[in-house]
């Protein structure tokens, strides 16, 4: 043992040592383990590659925005001249705005499938609470983009769409009108509303996003994400010593604290790492998102209506099939009784799905065992479809 | 122990070639992501910037109002495009008609910084008030720090009008080049 000389270490190559340095001051090995080294409980499949998706296209919006916003004027005069500049005089600029356009309907989607399927794997319960709730706001945060987005191009649907969009605050009792005025800036639908919507759009609404989304991850990487109740809810082998066999099924549901932990790390210790493992389905899901993104826009092409005109009075406004349902509840319900369907029932719904956590006591994860939860999501779910075909009708 | 030993070892090996496998996946579905969006994004950002800008027709006036070898400082309107922004601007240029059908027609800044510059009827030179930079009525620089003759511009007449083909060149360099 003592006989043999270690070789001479080799002295580390530059990029080695300047590694090291930034290593060092930035703990960035750190970071790495705790945000990409980990573990993912076993049992993770493709339903779990929505929320990476979602991420994905945001920042796919970020960037084709930012490079939106170098050739775009948020003025009324400007608006759409500059629209068409970019569809029709920088190079790839319609591509940049096709992945733009349907990157914000493909946000939509993803958004509200990653929903419905923490929804129905029950992922939102303890300890994950406040990962929903945040996930609600980010949820309301992207609706906000889509409506604040559409104005910016200034065409006919743009301008009336818009008009119709900020009078829906505008029949609140009492307070409407001021609503109505803070909307749009002013009385009128103009420049001061088109500045502040491309305000709200590209400055407003990210840095609000961006920081929501930072939250967001912390607490999934924090809680690490959930074991599918189909495993979670048949003990596993160590965890049924644990509890001893005297104790229900139903009481390891609800599991909290230590218990849960130690029962969780069970199934964290026996899964992959995330890199570069699990990540390969994300990563694969992504890249069929954008790829899907760039078919839908070969199919549909990249949609410019004529120049907005305040005095068309044939124009029909529809806004994008994602507020359809909005567009056609008003429909349901009378002049005076507008605020109520346009404001109060989608707030109470939004509400109602913001505290979920809250008042959804049933310790049940698999959507087999949560019958009035998974009918409740299926109303839900059948009344915006419905009303979307018809308001797209 | 030995063969358990082995095994594990056997076991860690193949868990080394799947992660190295997986890296290489990640990596390639990312570079794929990367170039479907890069290229059409930085395509756009950065290609509009270096296109060449085009010279655009301005008419100089009648050809009747220019007198042999008198250089003339005429103001042209051309139809500039700024992005999608298309508005009217002047421009000023130099005419030396030489014959009712020869003339030379230089853009009016002067070639070293852009300064206007005038002519001196009495040296008979093109002479700019800027930094001292003086041309003959050629355009040829005789003194001061211009790096290059004064830029000429296309022309033709058309129903007696002079027409002129105005373009701007970059500035301070030896050599005539587009901007």
């Amino acid at each position: 043992m003592t006989a043999t000389a270690s070789p001479e270490p080799r002295p580390a190559g530059v990029p080695a040592r300047v590694w090291r340095w930034f290593e060092e001051r930035s703990g960035i090995n750190a970071v790495w383990t705790v945000f990409f080294a980990r573990k993912v409980p076993i049992g993770v499949g493709w339903f779990y590659t929505l929320g990476f998706a979602t991420l994905f296209v945001f920042t796919v919006q970020a960037a084709t925005g930012i490079f939106l916003a170098m050739y775009y004027s948020p003025s009324p005069d400007h608006a759409y001249d500059s629209i068409n500049f970019i569809m029709y005089q920088v190079p790839f600029g319609a591509v940049v705005r096709g992945i733009h356009h349907w990157g914000s309907s493909a946000m939509v989607v993803l958004v509200v499938l990653h929903m419905a399927t923490v929804f129905t794997l029950g992922a939102y319960k303890y300890p994950r609470e406040l990962t929903w709730m945040v996930g609600v706001i980010l949820l309301i945060l992207t609706l906000g983009f889509g409506f604040t987005g559409y104005l910016l191009t200034w065409d006919e649907k743009a301008y009336w769409a818009t008009v119709v969009g900020t009078n829906i605050p505008g029949t609140v009792p009492v307070i409407g009108q001021y609503l109505l005025l803070i909307t749009r800036g002013g009385a009128q639908l103009g420049a001061l509303t088109l500045a502040r919507f491309f305000a709200v759009h590209t400055l407003l609404l990210p840095a609000s996003l961006a920081g929501l989304i930072g939250v967001h991850l912390y607490l999934i990487v924090y809680h690490g994400v959930s074991v599918p109740p189909a495993l979670w809810e048949r003990l596993p082998r160590q965890a049924r010593g644990l509890l001893g066999s005297s104790q229900s099924a139903r009481q390891s549901q609800a599991l909290h604290g230590e218990a849960y932990h130690e029962r969780y790390t069970e199934f964290k210790e026996r899964g992959h790492s995330f890199w570069p493992n699990i990540i390969v389905e994300d990563m694969i899901m992504a890249a069929v998102v954008i790829m899907a993104i760039l078919a839908t826009m070969v199919i549909l092409g990249v949609p410019l209506e004529a120049r907005a005109d305040p005095t068309n009075t044939a124009y029909v406004p529809r806004p994008d099939w994602y507020f359809l349902f909005l567009f056609q509840m008003l429909k349901l319900f009378p002049g005076f009784l507008e605020w109520f369907g346009a404001v109060i029932v989608p707030g109470l719904v939004l509400t109602l799905i913001l505290l979920l956590p809250i008042y959804d006591k049933s310790p049940w994860r698999s959507p087999g065992r949560r019958p009035l939860a998974m009918a409740a999501a299926a109303v839900l779910a059948v009344a915006v479809i419905v009303l979307t075909y018809f308001g797209a009708q | 122990m030995q063969s358990e030993n082995e095994e594990e070892k056997q076991v860690a090996a193949q868990e080394v070639t799947r992660r190295t496998f997986f890296t290489y996946v990640n990596m390639a579905i990312g570079a794929f992501i990367a170039a479907l969006l890069g290229i059409p994004i930085i395509g756009a950002a950065i290609l509009p910037a270096l296109a060449k800008t085009k010279g655009v027709d301005a008419s100089a006036g009648s050809i009747s109002d220019f007198q042999v070898e008198q250089p003339k400082n005429v103001s042209v309107t051309i139809t500039a495009k700024d992005g999608w922004i298309t508005s009217q601007e002047d421009r000023g240029i130099w005419v030396v008609k030489h014959s009712e059908s020869d003339y030379t027609v230089f853009n009016g800044r002067c070639v070293h910084l852009g300064c206007a510059y005038n002519w001196n009827p009495d040296r008979k030179e093109f002479m700019c008030p800027c930094h001292g930079g003086v041309y003959t009525i050629n355009g040829r620089v005789v003194a001061g720090p211009p790096p290059r003759p004064l830029d000429t511009l296309p022309w033709k007449i058309q129903q007696g009008n002079l027409i002129v083909n105005y373009e701007d060149f970059q500035l301070g360099i030896p050599q005539k080049v587009e901007i």
